[in-house]
C-alpha cells in the first residue's frame, strides 16, 4: 500500500542512483512494480522454452545413445516442408475453419450479448446458460457430439428418420459437410467466449449514453449502431484477436469428432504439429510449424490492428 | 479390508473380477480360478507402471492386486488415456530419474524407444534372464538389433511381451450357422459371404475401420505380398507400394471397406466397428482382438454367446497375415539397480504361465502359447482364446522402423483420400510409393 | 430504458430459443449418462435409465471422481486468482502508466506467441521443472502451468478494458490525494469489474478444461484434474460413453455454481470498495 506515495529519494545522493531509486520507489514507481509479477512470471516459466524453441526450428533433433543430439540445418526444415503431404491442407481448412468461427462466433455473441444486457427477471437463467458449454472439457463435447451426428445410432439421424427424412445427411462421414459439422460443434462450444467478453463491454458502458441516446429519440436498433457498436469496436476486436489465436489451436475437438477425416476434409494443423512432434518425434520441425503458423496468426493479429486503428479515427 | 494399491482397492479388484463375470453371466468359474500361485518372489521395494486405461486394464489390475496379495510387494499404477502414454513415457526416461519403474510401451512406439538408448537392457538388470519359449515372439518384439536398426532374433532384450494383442476376424456364428457357411480364409470368401448376409440397414455385410487406414489394412499388404517396407535378403529395403500387388491391396481393402457397409463408412473407428457388431448389425468384422471379452458383457453387446473369431483371411489360406498390436513392459535407463530389479521381478511373476490364465480370465490378452491352446476349450473365453492360438503361426508384426510414423502418415492420409474419392486408387498407389520411398532414402536406407 | 411488451416478449422468446439449442446437446449428455453401451448402440428413443455410470464414476477402479473435482475445483480458482491478480495489474500498468512503445509492444507481442505456441512445446520443460521443484504430481504443478499459459488472455483483456476508462477518472483521484495504488484499487478497478469478472470467468473455464498439463505434470488423483478423468473413457477401441457423460456433467455443476457466485462476488465486492473509496 502507499508505494506511489514514499517520499522522492534524497536529492544529495549521485544522480544515476537517484534516478534508479525513485524508478524503483519513486511517484512513478506502481507503474514498474505492477509489471513485475508478470514480467518475473514471463522470464522463469516461457523464456527458456521459446529460446529453446527457436533453436529446435533451426535443427534436427533424436535421441542417440540416450543423450538428445541436436544439429544445426539452418532453414533445412523447408524440405520437410515440402514433403509434407498434409501441412498444405491442413492450413487451408484451418484458416477455412478459423474465419467461418470467428466471424459467425462475433455475430452471435455480440447479437446474444446485446439481447441479454436487455432482460431483467430472467438475466440469470441466460446468463447461467450460457456459460455452460464452457465447462465441459473439450474431448466429452467431441464424443457427444459424434455420437449425435453417428449415422447408425445418432440422435440427428432417429430424429429425421422419424420425421420421414429418406436420406439423412451423414454428417462428420460426408466430406463436403464434415468441415460444417465440426463449425457447428465449435459454435455451440465457444460462442459463449466471446459472448461472455461482449456481455462485460456493454456493462463497462456509462448507461447515461444510452439514456442520452433515447432522449433523442433514437430507436433500439440506431442506439445499437450509432452508440453499443462505436464504444463497443475495441472490446469486439480483442475478443476476435484472442478467439482467432484459439481457433488456430483448435485441437481435442476435432481429434475425437472426426481425426481429420473423412478424407483430409477435416485436417487442421495443430493436429498435424501434434503428430509431428509427438509420433513422429521431429522437433525441429514441430517447431519450425508452429513459428509458420504463429506467422499466419499474426497476419490476423495485424489486420485487427489496422482495423482498430481505422474505426478509431472514424468514432474519433 | 480396504487395502489401498495405488487407486485401487480390493473392492475394485471384486469389481473388475465381477465385471467379467457379468460378461459370463451363468459362469461361476470365475470365483474358483483366479487363485494366487505361491512363488519364490523375494520382498521387492514399492514400485511405480505407468499402464494405459483399456478394456483388458481391469484384469491388469486384478493381477497386480493378485501380486500384492500373494508376494507383499506394492504397486502404484499410474493410469493414463491411451494418446497421453507416447508423452509420459518419453518424459519419464528423459528425467534425471525416472518416475516408474517399469513403463508399458505399445508396439507402435517400440522403434523409438528401442532405438533411443532409453531403456535398461533386461540382461543389464538381470543377467540370467531369458524369455521364456512360450511367450509368443511377435516378430521379436523383445529384441532389437542395432545392427540392423529393427528388431531382430539376434538383438538385446529391451522389453517383455505383456500383451499379446493381435487382429482377429470376428463372425456372427449363429448366422453363419443358419445358412450354413463356413468361416472364411480368404478375401474371396469373405466377400461372398458379405453379398449373403448383407441386408442394409437392418444387416452389414462388412465394414472396415477407417480412421485411421493402417493397421487393418497393414493385414491385405502383408498378404498380397506388398508390405509397407521390407527387408530383402541382400539388405536392401523394397517399398510393396512398387509393385502390382500393392494396387490389388488397395483395390481389396476399397472394395470389402465400402461395398457392403454402412454409409458412413469414411467415418468408421474402431469404436464404431464394436458398436456395430455389438448391436447385431454386422455379420462379420476384421478388428482388434482385445475386443473380444466385449462382446460377452450384456452392458455392451447383445450379440454374447453367438460370437465366433477365426483367423483373419488372406489372398489365399497359406498367406493370411494378421498383424500384432502387441505391448511390451520396459525399465528405463534412469533408474537405479534396485527399483529396475523390482519392476522386472513383477513382470517375470505376470509372465508365469499360471498367472497367464488368471490374467486372461480376468480380461486380460496373454502373450503365451501354453496359456492360449490351455484357454481354448474354455467354455467362456474359449472362442477367442482358440482363435488367437491358431493365429500364431501367421503373425506378422507392426511395421516396426523408427521412420513408421512418417510412412503411417502418408498411408493414412492417402489411403483416406482414396476411399472418399478425393484422388483415385492408382494416385494413392503411386504417390503412397514415392512418399515411402523418399522417407527411406531420406532416412538412410538402401531402398531397392 | 423502456421497451414495449411486445418486443420484450419477442425478445425472450428468442432468447429461450437459444437457451434450448444450448441446453439440447447437455440434455443429450444426460441422457446418454443414464445409458449402457448396448443403450447406446442401439439408438433407440427408448431405454431403461440406469446409475450404472454413476456408481462406476464414484467407486469404480477407474476414476475417483470426488478426488478429481476437489483438484479441478483447487486449481481453477488459484489459477482465476492469482491471473486476475497479476494479470490486471500488469495490464494497467501497460494499458494507463504510459510505459515506452517497445516496452509495452514487446510484453505484448511476447504474451501474444505465448498464446499461439502449441501447449505441447511447453511439456517437457515443465515436466522437469514440476520433478525438480518437487511439486510433481500436485496440484500446484498443473496452478504453475495454467497461470503461465493463461497469462496472455488475462493481460490482453484487462489492457482493453483498462484503456475505454476515461483518463479524467484517475487523474481526478490523484488530485484527491490518492497514490496510484489507490487509484488502482478504489477508482478504476470497481468501473472495469464487469470485464474483470469476465476475465476471471474465462481463465477459470480454461483451467477446467486443461486436458494436457494436467495429464503430464501428475501421476495419481492427488493432482489430476477432471479432464484426464474424462479422458481415461476414450480408450484404444471404444469410448465408454455412459461413464464420460456422467463424469461430464457431474464435474458441471460444482463449477457452474462456483462460476456464477464469484462472477456476483467480484461485482458486488467492488461495489462496496468503491463505495468506501
Amino acid at each position: 500500500m502507499g508505494l506511489g506515495t514514499l517520499p522522492p529519494p534524497d536529492s544529495s545522493g549521485r544522480l544515476k542512483g537517484v534516478n534508479w531509486r525513485s524508478r524503483l520507489f519513486g511517484a512513478g514507481s506502481f507503474k514498474l512494480w505492477a509489471l513485475l509479477p508478470l514480467l518475473v512470471v514471463l522470464v522463469i516459466f516461457t523464456l527458456l522454452p521459446i529460446l529453446q524453441l527457436l533453436q529446435m526450428s533451426v535443427s534436427e533433433l533424436e535421441f542417440v545413445e540416450g543423450e538428445l543430439v541436436s544439429e544445426f540445418i539452418g532453414l533445412g526444415q523447408l524440405d520437410n516442408l515440402a514433403k509434407d503431404p498434409i501441412a498444405g491442407i491442413a492450413l487451408k481448412n484451418t484458416l477455412v475453419f478459423v474465419v467461418a468461427v470467428v466471424i459467425i462466433e462475433t455475430v452471435t455473441g455480440f447479437c446474444l450479448a446485446v439481447a441479454i444486457s436487455r432482460t431483467k427477471t430472467l438475466s440469470i437463467l441466460y446468463r447461467s446458460v450460457v456459460i455452460i458449454p464452457l465447462l465441459i472439457p473439450p474431448v466429452a463435447i467431441g464424443t457427444m457430439w459424434s455420437l449425435m451426428y453417428d449415422y447408425n445410432y445418432g440422435l440427428f439421424t432417429t430424429i429425421l428418420i422419424e420425421l420421414g427424412v429418406q436420406y439423412p445427411p451423414l454428417w462428420t462421414a460426408d466430406p463436403d459437410l464434415a468441415l460444417i459439422s465440426v463449425i457447428i460443434v465449435d459454435v455451440w462450444h465457444w460462442t459463449s467466449f466471446m459472448f461472455l467478453i461482449m456481455l462485460a463491454g456493454i456493462e463497462s458502458i456509462p448507461p447515461s449514453l444510452l439514456e442520452a441516446a433515447r432522449v433523442d429519440g433514437a430507436t433500439e436498433l440506431r442506439a445499437i449502431r450509432y452508440v453499443i457498436l462505436p464504444i463497443m469496436a475495441p472490446t469486439i476486436l480483442v475478443a476476435m484477436l484472442l478467439r482467432t489465436i484459439l481457433a488456430f489451436k483448435v485441437f481435442d475437438q476435432i481429434f475425437v469428432l472426426t481425426s481429420g477425416g473423412p478424407g483430409t476434409a477435416t485436417q487442421v494443423i495443430s493436429m498435424h504439429i501434434y503428430k509431428v512432434f509427438s509420433e513422429q518425434f521431429r522437433l525441429g520441425y514441430a517447431a519450425f510449424l508452429s513459428l509458420m503458423v504463429a506467422a499466419f496468426m499474426f497476419i490476423f493479429v495485424a489486420f485487427y490492428l489496422w482495423a482498430s486503428r481505422v474505426l478509431r479515427r472514424r468514432f474519433g | 479390508m480396504n487395502k489401498q494399491i495405488g487407486n485401487f482397492s480390493r473392492r475394485d479388484f471384486l469389481k473388475a473380477v465381477g465385471a467379467l463375470s457379468a460378461g459370463l453371466a451363468a459362469n461361476p468359474l470365475l470365483h474358483s480360478n483366479i487363485r494366487a500361485f505361491a512363488q519364490d518372489v523375494a520382498a521387492q521395494p514399492p514400485i511405480t507402471v505407468l499402464i494405459n486405461d483399456s478394456p483388458w486394464f481391469p484384469g491388469f489390475a486384478a493381477m497386480v492386486e493378485l501380486y500384492t496379495e500373494t508376494t507383499g510387494n506394492q504397486i502404484n499404477l499410474d493410469v493414463t488415456p491411451f494418446p497421453g502414454m507416447l508423452d509420459k513415457t518419453r518424459n519419464a526416461v528423459q528425467a534425471g530419474e525416472s518416475e516408474y519403474d517399469a513403463v508399458a510401451i505399445t508396439e507402435q512406439n517400440i522403434p523409438f524407444f528401442y532405438k533411443s538408448g532409453l531403456l535398461r537392457p533386461i540382461t543389464d538388470i538381470d543377467a540370467d534372464f531369458s524369455l521364456d519359449e512360450n511367450i509368443i515372439s511377435y516378430g521379436d518384439a523383445a529384441r532389437w538389433d542395432s545392427d540392423l536398426g529393427v528388431n531382430g532374433p539376434m538383438g538385446t532384450i529391451l522389453g517383455v511381451p505383456i500383451n499379446g494383442n493381435i487382429q482377429l476376424y470376428y463372425y456372427r456364428r449363429d448366422l453363419f450357422d443358419e445358412n450354413g457357411i463356413e468361416p472364411p480364409k480368404t478375401f474371396d470368401e469373405m466377400e461372398a459371404i458379405a453379398e449373403q448376409l448383407g441386408r442394409p440397414p437392418r444387416m452389414f455385410g462388412n465394414a472396415n475401420r477407417a480412421n485411421p487406414i493402417w493397421w487393418e489394412f497393414g493385414a491385405y499388404v502383408d498378404s498380397y505380398d506388398a508390405e509397407y517396407v521390407r527387408l530383402e535378403a541382400d539388405g536392401s529395403w523394397s517399398v510393396g507400394f512398387e509393385r502390382p500387388e500393392g494396387l490389388e491391396a488397395v483395390n481389396r481393402w476399397l472394395r470389402l471397406g465400402r461395398d457392403w457397409a454402412p454409409q458412413n463408412y469414411a467415418d468408421l473407428g474402431q469404436g464404431d466397428l464394436l458398436a456395430l457388431m455389438a448391436s447385431g448389425r454386422l455379420a462379420q468384422v476384421h478388428m482388434v482382438g482385445a475386443a473380444a471379452p466385449n462382446y460377452d458383457n450384456p452392458d455392451i453387446s447383445v450379440v454374447g454367446g453367438n460370437m465366433g473369431a477365426t483367423v483373419v483371411p488372406g489372398v489365399t489360406a497359406e498367406a493370411r497375415s494378421p498383424r500384432t498390436g502387441m505391448w511390451v513392459m520396459c525399465h528405463p535407463d534412469n533408474l537405479p539397480d534396485e527399483r529396475a530389479a523390482a519392476g522386472l521381478e513383477f513382470v517375470k511373476w505376470l509372465t508365469t504361465k499360471d498367472n497367464q490364465l488368471a490374467y486372461a480370465k480376468a480380461g486380460a490378452i496373454p502373450v503365451r502359447q501354453d496359456t492360449y491352446e490351455e484357454l481354448a476349450t474354455d467354455p467362456v473365453v474359449g472362442w477367442w482364446t482358440s482363435a488367437f492360438a491358431e493365429s500364431t503361426p501367421f503373425l506378422h508384426p507392426e511395421t516396426r522402423l523408427p521412420e513408421t510414423p512418417l510412412i503411417r502418415d502418408s498411408v493414412t492420409t492417402r489411403m483416406a483420400q482414396a476411399y472418399v474419392n478425393e484422388i483415385s486408387a492408382d494416385e494413392a498407389v503411386s504417390l503412397m510409393a514415392s512418399e515411402v520411398r523418399t522417407v527411406m532414402e531420406d532416412a538412410g536406407y538402401t531402398v531397392s | 430504458m423502456k421497451q414495449g411488451a411486445p418486443s420484450k416478449i419477442a425478445l425472450n422468446l428468442s432468447l429461450l430459443f437459444v437457451v434450448f439449442l444450448i441446453l439440447f446437446p447437455v440434455f443429450y449428455i444426460v441422457q446418454t449418462s443414464l445409458k449402457s453401451m448396448a443403450d447406446v448402440y442401439s439408438g433407440s428413443f427408448f431405454f431403461e435409465a440406469k446409475m450404472m455410470n454413476y456408481e462406476e464414476i464414484f467407486t469404480g477402479s477407474r476414476s475417483n471422481f470426488a478426488e478429481l473435482t476437489r483438484n479441478s475445483l483447487i486449481v481453477s480458482s488459484s489459477v482465476a486468482l492469482i491471473c486476475g491478480a497479476i494479470g490486471s495489474l500488469a495490464a494497467y500498468s501497460l494499458a494507463r502508466l504510459s510505459w515506452q512503445r517497445w516496452v509495452a509492444g514487446g510484453i505484448i507481442v511476447w504474451l501474444l506467441f505465448i498464446n499461439m505456441m502449441p501447449p505441447i512445446v511447453f511439456v517437457t520443460p515443465y515436466y522437469l521443472w514440476a520433478r525438480a521443484a518437487g511439486i510433481y504430481d500436485t496440484p500446484a504443478a498443473v496452478i504453475m502451468a495454467h497461470v503461465v499459459l493463461n497469462m496472455p488472455l488475462a493481460v490482453i483483456m484487462m489492457m482493453n478494458f483498462f484503456a475505454e476508462v476515461p483518463k479524467e477518472l484517475e487523474e481526478a483521484a490523484v488530485i484527491d490525494g490518492c497514490t496510484q495504488w489507490q487509484a488502482f484499487r478504489l477508482v478504476i478497478l470497481p468501473i472495469v469489474r464487469p470485464g474483470l469478472a469476465a476475465m476471471a470467468v474465462l481463465v477459470f473455464v480454461f483451467s477446467w478444461k486443461e486436458f494436457l498439463f494436467s495429464l503430464s505434470l501428475t501421476t495419481t488423483s492427488a493432482g489430476r484434474t477432471i479432464p484426464v478423468g474424462i479422458a481415461n473413457f476414450v480408450q484404444e477401441f471404444n469410448i465408454r460413453y455412459g461413464e464420460m457423460a456422467a463424469g461430464s456433467f457431474v464435474a458441471m455443476i460444482p463449477a457452474l455454481i462456483l462460476v456464477l457466485l464469484a462472477q456476483r462476488h467480484i461485482i458486488k465486492g467492488l461495489t462496496v470498495g468503491a463505495v468506501k473509496g
